[in-house]
């Protein structure tokens, strides 16, 4: 965007208030009012981009090309997780209101997961910090306004700062203006610059240092890939740039528009992860036999390294899986999330001898997502240990959360004579900290990124700061002794990236894009040699249960924990939301006697954690897996109050759930059950489809001969009317859901919870099965023996081993024949001429009939009254749609705002929205581009040819409610099962769901 | 004098009472100091009613959210305490006016407080509609057709909770009417006794100025069968459209064309079981032993093993179209309810209602009263439960696995399901205290002597009721 320095407003955060003011004051005339809160709209807009000691005034006349109530997009950068994807920011009336991903980013490509997704949360939250803190404050600081106190901050830091032996201690940093700012603060202040991440990378960049000469986390290229063999990494879940692998993964998997291939996706991996949910094959390996069974698979590919032990992989499965990747060659891709270096360097000799590097992942560009090094954080320990650091700058890091050892950095933390840290929050780390000097939301200041090497992007302002904070770089430039630069870190920016970066693009197109891409081919490093890869292959051995850790999907690694809605948004495997969890197969837990919702105590050393057990089938057997993330303290009020609808905040409720990090490098402990686990909040209980038509799939091999495989009606629906069926002259909206490439990533939930106000309930009433998600993603177990989950009982034990998952999004059908419509006695849910389920929330009186009507069970009801706790938190709303009152009926209206958008940003030009210009926000933000959204009457249109596709169908079709939203079958990759070609030789009619293809 | 009749017909009144014996007896209990029985019942009723409406009042304060429901199960204790009550509604009107057209003089003793207790019943029933609303106060009014100036906002004709509306509605006035037409010449007697002027005024108001006059009776007699002629249909109109809430809906367990036959038999059964429980204690406590006969309680008795016959045939019926159908979900919906979660609830249910009324074929057990009063109970929890299971157990495991979920009703709901009946036995507690709750001008007309008298032609005796008016 262009940066207008003259134009002054007043302070954002009154926004609300202003316009109210302004409207009773200037009630006489529509057009005084339109102009006021124009420009103080425009104003907050960009007052955003100044520096904090601007002083603003309203303007007189209306901007050129702001209008009050437009949204703008801005492009920035999502700082949620270290995979920094683009993003566009929706900001209207000068404030952030959804983030979207950059659609012409080339990481992203317009995907947005989860966390990015629900990032405006941490950006209104209001237990943020308001202001520089202070431990011990000094004398008059309660009473000194926020300059006052950010200059007793900054004197005090310089005076620590002096002390000499300073550490900077950060997560990953990769913006070559805040690395340059990192650097002018070590030049200047000697410091030492040491990062590290909570859930690490560094074992693979250690590897490629030792068998490429480059400490580097290669650039993955999973579109390329035709066969994919993944141990333990979840690259479609949370591991270093999920959305773009997920975008990668799904180009080979896309079996629309008439494409016949798929790729093939093997998992081996001891708990079960979103990415084995979607592979192909999936073998259960526990951590433990992981060098084994990649050692197995070297030998065979004609390494040698020692005779693997023994593992639960049958020698046939491998001998076929690297038969296949030799025929893949460099078209084969082996990942692997493993913290085991030697395991890493083995993996990268698999790679070479495949011909992978340069194909399928490329150390020139190379990633630059996880830039932490473990080595350089063991060494820092070690120096506080010693005592020799004597000044100790941290920034957004907590590792008296999320280091294994927490608490011992605890104890060397109180040793350090100084220590600032630079946070969001007063966390556990920072609080235990001299200063804080509070730091800016990511949407509130300059910054600047290298996801990708070669790939910068820019992230800029999209409000005016809320509160008294200030960018950590502008602190790290002010300790500098870089006042310039500390005022207007844009100025900085602006000029860093004029000089190194932009190359004769100009500034502001690089601002309005975001990014700038300047990745060239170059020659990587060459393979060396595997390295020491002694003992590779042995199976570690252990007593007790083998601890399995993860990065949780929805905290990150637990700074958001303090996020409402990514504390709500279930976990895609288990379904548990507000809770940590023990999960385990099931046959583990029949075997120990444990059952869902039992407290166990997960112990390893003096390391414990206690967790309610929840059942993952397919987990390998006496593996119990913790997710990280959880156990915070000092994450707000959130984790306080679980959620719930009132101020009371239950003092003994410390934490939700228990750290799990300590646990994180145990391998063994025991597990032992210590009591009940108190409503533990399923969003989904039972598991199977019950053999019912639901969620539709079949084998690769079978929808080659017949493309309705999979998805033969037993029962065609009977339609039969006394009236004449609407007709449809305009548009005839509806959607396609691909169960092919949908992973189950959540990221659908989030975008509509963010776009539609969709409210959180909190823990107890999502036990209560209340919850507020207009679009769900159900997730069914299947029987891999093919008897379609019969045996899973709610809540008991199953004798699923190793299940096939589907996902399956749920949301509104739309149904042409609603089931809702007639049952309503006033006519609150009717539909639409174009054929859209309207549901009129002022006519509602809450019966709940059309609830119980759904067959679909997407209807959601306003039990209370579900307002924010804090007025701050009113900003994120989307003023598009009403706030639903309590008693209020609400669900899944296919962003009808989003569409009368459309509509009449066409109908400006006289014409009909364009196939595609309409986005719905579940659609948008779908990394893998499962949802297709648009108008069923244009013959043209995407969501009309796949209606037409052999694998659409409509979910229970046969009762004939004629949805507006259809799904194609889920295709795996693998041979046929007995059962599943005995369909095919069924002679069947194509009975298809009654639409008009 | 009996013996001049047919010894086979037995007397509906027994103890050998004159008609004068018969005005004392019933204007006796609302003229005199009520006694301590009636004081407790009538400040316990009346407390629990207060515990139910301070309920209600947090309820729809908070949101239903109070409740247990949940996404998956919208309706729980709400619709289920509504048809409950709707059916104990039926057995007023079945005896008041389907036993009037048939000619069955026994119903005189017992018809008044039957009445009452539908009208009681059916204010209990309408009330949970109207609280099950999220919306309460705006939903009692938009769910009305009016006039309204914001355009053609209308109501769904095709939505079967507006037809509830209407029948309900249309029951509750007629009932009301009926009930009303049939005490007037009682309260005219209660008025002509009246001694203070309160009494004589409010008495007097509400008996319309009746002098007991030929022309009076006649006009009475014709009215009373018009209104009894169109309270008729809708003794099974009103559980007809009740059951099409469920029926025509697409749920499995829900979607089923027996529901109309089904729900009227079952409302008669579940009546006629509290009739009887009401029957039985105000027999004991208001001695009226002789105008509620054993041969009432057997009467009584055949209606209900019929009826729960009828029941037990509907749900072996509904089972067994279950598996008939071939579809998947309406077979999984009924297995579910026999050995799901709430199997417990199906079984109290079958015991209740299909097993327990069998005993009643045996005429020593139709006739005892304690027998009968326990075997009400039952009837009655098991009808309850019959509506629990209906609406929970096929909303709480649908069409979609993923949704399927359980409820835990809380203690809102159950204080709410407690106070109704508060309500119910308070309004029963004022009504027998303030109006006759025999219909003595009834019960006269049924007595053996009255009969005799006609035969006799002995004119200007004070035994006809208009005599007995008038003289007193």
């Amino acid at each position: 965007m262009e940066i207008r320095t003259d134009i002054r407003t007043d302070e954002l955060a009154d926004m609300p208030e202003e316009l109210r003011a302004e409207m009773e004051i200037s009630s006489k005339s529509r057009r005084d009012f339109m102009k006021v809160t124009g420009m103080a709209a425009m104003g907050a807009v960009i007052a955003g981009c100044t520096a904090q000691d601007i002083t603003v005034k309203p303007m007189l006349r209306k901007p050129e090309g702001v209008t009050p109530g437009v949204p703008y997009e801005y492009a920035s950068t999502c700082q949620m997780c270290s995979a920094n994807c683009g993003t566009w920011m929706k900001v209207r009336d000068g404030r952030p209101m959804k983030a979207e991903g950059n659609r012409d980013h080339p990481q992203n490509q317009g995907g947005l997961c989860t966390l990015g997704q629900a990032q405006l949360w941490n950006l209104y939250n209001p237990d943020r910090l308001h202001g520089p803190w202070a431990k011990e404050a000094p004398a008059g600081w309660d009473e000194a306004d926020a300059r006052q106190q950010w200059a007793s901050l900054d004197a005090a830091v310089a005076g620590a700062l002096k002390a000499g032996s300073v550490r900077l201690l950060t997560g990953t940093v990769n913006g070559p203006a805040a690395r340059a700012v990192i650097q002018q603060f070590c030049d200047k202040t000697g410091a030492r610059h040491v990062a590290y991440d909570a859930c690490s990378a560094w074992p693979i960049a250690a590897a490629h240092r030792d068998t490429h000469g480059h400490a580097r986390i290669p650039h993955y290229r999973f579109d390329n890939a035709e066969v994919v063999v993944s141990f333990d990494a979840d690259f479609l879940g949370n591991w270093i740039s999920p959305v773009e692998f997920a975008r990668q993964w799904a180009r080979h998997r896309d079996l629309r528009f008439g494409k016949k291939s798929m790729s093939r996706h093997i998992q081996f991996e001891s708990r079960l992860s979103t990415t084995g949910a979607c592979a192909d094959e999936r073998f259960r390996v526990r951590n433990a036999e992981r060098g084994a069974v990649l050692t197995d698979i070297a030998n065979r590919l004609g390494g040698s390294f020692g005779e693997p032990g023994k593992h639960a992989v049958p020698a046939a499965d491998i001998e076929r899986i690297v038969k296949e990747l030799r025929t893949a060659g460099r078209l084969g891709l082996v990942v692997s999330g493993s913290h085991d270096v030697k395991q890493q360097r083995l993996i990268n000799w698999i790679n070479d001898k495949l011909g992978a590097y340069g194909s399928t992942l490329e150390l020139e560009p190379y990633s630059q997502q996880k830039l932490g090094n473990d080595e350089a954080l063991s060494a820092l320990l070690k120096e506080l240990e010693s005592g020799a650091v004597k000044t100790l700058v941290l920034w957004g890091v907590n590792p008296v959360f999320d280091l294994p050892n927490g608490a011992k950095f605890k104890e060397l933390l109180a040793k350090v004579p100084n220590k600032i840290a630079i946070s969001h929050h007063a966390d556990e780390t920072a609080s235990e900290c001299d200063w804080i000097a509070a730091e800016d939301d990511a949407n509130e200041g300059w910054n600047d990124f290298e996801p990708i090497r070669g790939l910068y992007t820019l992230a800029q302002p999209t409000v005016r700061r809320l509160w008294d904070t200030r960018s950590a770089l502008q602190s790290l430039l002010k300790w500098a002794g870089d006042n310039d630069g500390a005022r207007d870190y844009r100025a900085f920016l602006q000029a860093y990236w004029e000089k190194n970066i932009l190359a004769g693009m100009a500034w502001a197109t690089a601002v309005s894009l975001g990014v700038r891409d300047r990745r060239e081919p170059a020659a990587a490093p060459a393979f060396k040699g595997a390295g020491d890869v002694a003992g590779v292959g042995n199976v570690a051995g252990g007593d007790g249960f083998e601890i399995v850790t993860f990065e949780s999907y929805n905290l990150g690694d637990g700074k958001h924990a303090g996020n409402g809605w990514l504390q709500e948004m279930p976990d895609p495997l288990v379904r548990a939301s507000w809770t940590n969890f023990a999960a385990m197969s099931p046959i583990t837990m029949a075997n120990k006697g444990l059952e869902e919702g039992d407290l166990v105590e997960v112990k390893a050393g003096d390391a414990t954690c206690k967790a309610p057990v929840v059942r993952m089938p397919g987990a390998a057997e006496d593996v119990v897996v913790l997710p990280l993330g959880y156990g915070r303290t000092h994450a707000g009020r959130i984790v306080h109050g679980m959620g719930e609808e009132s101020d009371a905040v239950d003092p003994e409720r410390k934490s939700i759930g228990d750290n799990a990090y300590p646990l994180s490098t145990a391998g063994f402990g025991s597990v032992t059950k210590v009591g009940s686990y108190h409503r533990l909040a399923l969003i989904q209980t039972h598991d199977s489809q019950e053999g019912r038509p639901l969620a539709k799939d079949t084998a690769l091999e079978m929808w080659k001969q017949d493309q309705h495989s999979g998805n033969h009606h037993e029962i065609p629906p009977v339609d039969v009317t006394l009236w004449k069926r609407w007709e449809y002259k305009g548009h005839k909206w509806g959607m396609v859901v691909d169960l092919n490439l949908c992973t189950g990533c959540n990221a659908c939930m989030m975008a509509c919870q963010v776009e539609n106000n969709v409210p959180i309930v909190g823990k107890d009433e999502v036990w209560r099965r209340r919850e507020m998600h207009w679009i769900r993603i159900d997730r069914y177990f299947e029987d891999t023996r093919g008897d379609k989950g019969k045996g899973i009982q709610d809540g008991k034990q199953t004798t699923l081993e190793n299940p096939e998952v589907v996902f399956q999004p749920m949301m509104c059908q739309h149904c042409e024949n609603a089931p809702c419509e007639t049952v309503c006695p006033v006519i609150a849910t009717s539909h639409s001429d174009e054929g859209l389920n309207i549901q009129t929330y002022n006519r509602c009186i809450g019966t709940r009939y059309c609830a119980n009507n759904c067959p679909y069970k997407v209807r959601r009801f306003n039990w209370f009254m579900y307002k924010h706790r804090d007025l701050t938190m009113n900003l994120v709303l989307n003023p598009d749609l009403t706030i639903r009152s309590q008693g209020v009926m609400e669900k899944c209206s296919m962003c009808a705002q989003r569409i009368y958008d459309g509509k009449r940003a066409s109908a400006l030009h006289k014409t009909k929205p364009k196939d595609g210009q309409i986005l719905t926000a579940c659609q948008q933000t779908c990394p893998t581009q499962a949802i297709v959204f648009g108008d069923q009457n244009d013959k043209d249109s995407v969501v009309a040819k796949l209606g037409r596709d052999p694998r659409n169908y409509a979910v229970i079709a046969e009762i004939n409610t004629r949805p507006a939203v259809t799904y194609l079958t889920k295709v795996r990759n693998r041979p046929a099962k007995p059962h599943e070609k005995a369909e095919l030789e069924k002679p069947q009619a194509h009975g298809h769901d009654g639409h008009d293809h | 004098m009996a013996h001049h009749y047919s010894e086979l017909r037995m007397p509906l009144v027994h103890g050998g009472k004159t008609m004068h014996d018969i005005t004392n007896d019933v204007c006796g209990s609302i003229e005199g100091k009520p006694s301590m029985l009636w004081w407790i019942g009538w400040m316990v009723s009346g407390l629990v009613a207060l515990m139910g409406v301070l309920t209600i009042g947090f309820q729809i304060y908070k949101g239903i959210g109070t409740w247990g429901l949940n996404k998956t199960v919208g309706w729980g204790f709400d619709i289920t305490n509504f048809v409950f009550w709707i059916g104990i509604g039926h057995a007023g009107t079945l005896i008041s006016a389907v036993l009037f057209l048939f000619r069955q003089k026994w119903r005189t003793s017992i018809n008044r407080s039957a009445e009452a207790m539908t009208l009681f019943a059916v204010m209990c029933a309408g009330l949970f509609p109207l609280i099950h609303m999220g919306r309460p106060w705006i939903g009692f009014l938009w769910a009305a057709p009016y006039p309204n100036l914001r355009g053609p906002l209308w109501v769904n004709i095709r939505s079967p909770l507006l037809w509830d509306v209407f029948a309900i509605s249309t029951y509750f006035s007629i009932s009301l009417v009926f009930w009303y037409i049939g005490l007037i010449p009682d309260l005219a007697t209660v008025r002509d006794r009246a001694k203070h002027w309160a009494r004589k005024f409010f008495y007097g108001t509400l008996s319309m100025g009746w002098r007991g006059s030929v022309r009076h009776w006649n006009h009475y007699e014709t009215s009373y069968m018009i209104f009894a002629g169109l309270a008729t249909p809708l003794v099974f109109s009103v559980h007809s459209i009740v059951s099409m809430d469920f029926a025509t809906s697409v749920l499995p367990g829900w979607h089923t064309t027996i529901f109309p036959p089904y729900f009227v038999a079952g409302a008669i059964f579940s009546g006629f079981a509290m009739v009887l429980t009401l029957l039985l204690i105000a027999r004991e406590t208001m001695n009226l032993k002789q105008y509620i006969t054993e041969d009432h309680l057997e009467n009584m008795g055949k209606v209900i093993i019929l009826t729960g016959s009828m029941v037990g045939l509907a749900y072996g019926t509904e089972m067994f179209m279950a598996w008939y159908s071939g579809s998947m979900y309406e077979q999984y919906a009924f297995i579910n309810r026999a050995t799901g979660p709430f199997a417990w609830s199906y079984w109290i249910m079958v015991s209740c209602n299909v097993i327990s009324p069998q005993t009643l074929w045996f005429r020593k057990l139709r006739r005892s009263p304690i027998f009968l009063f326990i075997m009400s109970i039952f009837v009655n929890i098991g009808m309850w439960f019959e509506r629990f299971v209906i609406i929970v157990t096929s909303l709480h495991r649908d069409y979609l696995p993923s949704s399927w979920a359980h409820y835990y009703p809380t203690h809102v709901e159950i204080m709410e399901l407690i106070g109704s009946f508060g309500i119910f036995f308070f309004l029963f507690f004022c009504f027998i205290r303030l109006l006759p709750g025999i219909a003595f001008g009834e019960v006269k007309g049924v007595m053996k002597m009255g009969q005799k008298h006609k035969h006799e032609e002995k004119p200007g005796n004070d035994q006809t009721p208009a005599a007995e008016v008038s003289h007193a």
